[in-house]
């Protein structure tokens, strides 16, 4: 919009209703690491990270290795007994 | 150091990740170990057979003329079932096979491009124009199965289909020409 079109009163108003906008939008931001100084100390548990570094393999591990045992089991189901018990073809 | 228990992690991920491919490895071989040695010991594989016929005449004499259309049984016992596949039929519509016996499918077509599988069986292969389809099956169950092209072939495609009429080995009895058809059964 064009403020200098207006006249003085609105001219103050709509920015004044700007401003209460922007400061508004603005505060529903979250802070952001990215706007540290990059020299800010990381403040992390050693020892909560250990613990994190030890389990996730094992998770990720359980969950991959569950999803491959049920593909696995289905084609084995399929070829064993769908496919083999209908006979030989060639 | 700081790093150090950072390489610590590295070198546990690292583990996990070869132990991962390990075991992928060994399912993937055990996969094709099992399906090599079922295909070997089984003679199962793809259907493959590279055999030209001439389209246009195979109707008028040889192999695929009308009168030895359906299934035979040779002097040494070998039972072959021979189809024409066309627009929009399988001819003979019903052929009668042994259960448990080495059956030799073949089928030709002289129009156009047609597929057939059999229900509840293994059979399942494409008809070419210019070419003898044959598949090499045994039927392990008796009861008629459905025989339908699954290869589009025209309007009608959804009216192309035959039956294939399993009997146990003591009902099928060849009549003296070798020559076994649904209606003796």
């Amino acid at each position: 919009m064009v403020l200098g079109s207006l006249n003085v009163p609105v001219q103050n108003g709509l920015q004044k209703a700007y401003e209460r906008g922007a400061s508004a939008v603005n505060s529903t931001i979250p802070p952001s690491a990215a706007d540290l100084p990059p020299e800010s100390i990381d403040n992390v548990d050693e020892a909560a990270l250990a613990e994190v570094m030890r389990v996730t393999p094992l998770g990720a591990g359980i969950v991959a290795g569950t999803a491959v045992a049920l593909l696995v089991a289905g084609f084995l189901a399929m070829y064993l007994l769908v496919f083999l018990p209908r006979g030989t073809v060639g | 150091m700081t790093d150090r228990p950072v390489e610590a992690h590295e070198r546990r991920i690292l583990g996990t990740e070869l132990l991962w491919a390990f075991g992928v490895g060994v399912l993937i071989a055990a996969t094709l170990s099992l399906i090599v040695f079922t295909a070997l010991s089984r003679d199962i594989n793809p259907p493959s057979n590279v055999e030209r016929i001439d389209p246009k005449t195979l109707h008028l004499s040889g192999e695929f003329a009308e009168h030895n259309l359906g299934t035979t049984v040779g002097p040494d016992g070998r039972v072959t079932a021979r189809f024409i596949a066309t627009q929009f039929m399988f001819v003979p519509r019903c052929v009668a096979v042994p259960q448990g016996r080495p059956v030799t499918l073949r089928f030709a077509a002289p129009d156009v491009l047609h597929g057939l599988l059999i229900t509840g069986t293994n059979v399942n292969t494409m008809v070419v124009p210019g070419f003898v389809a044959q598949v090499h099956t045994e039927f392990t169950r008796t009861g008629d199965l459905l025989m339908p092209c699954h290869e589009y072939c025209g309007l009608g495609h959804s009216e192309m289909w035959a039956t294939v009429q399993v009997v146990p080995d003591s009902q099928f009895k060849p009549g003296p020409d070798g020559r076994v058809s649904c209606a003796q059964r």
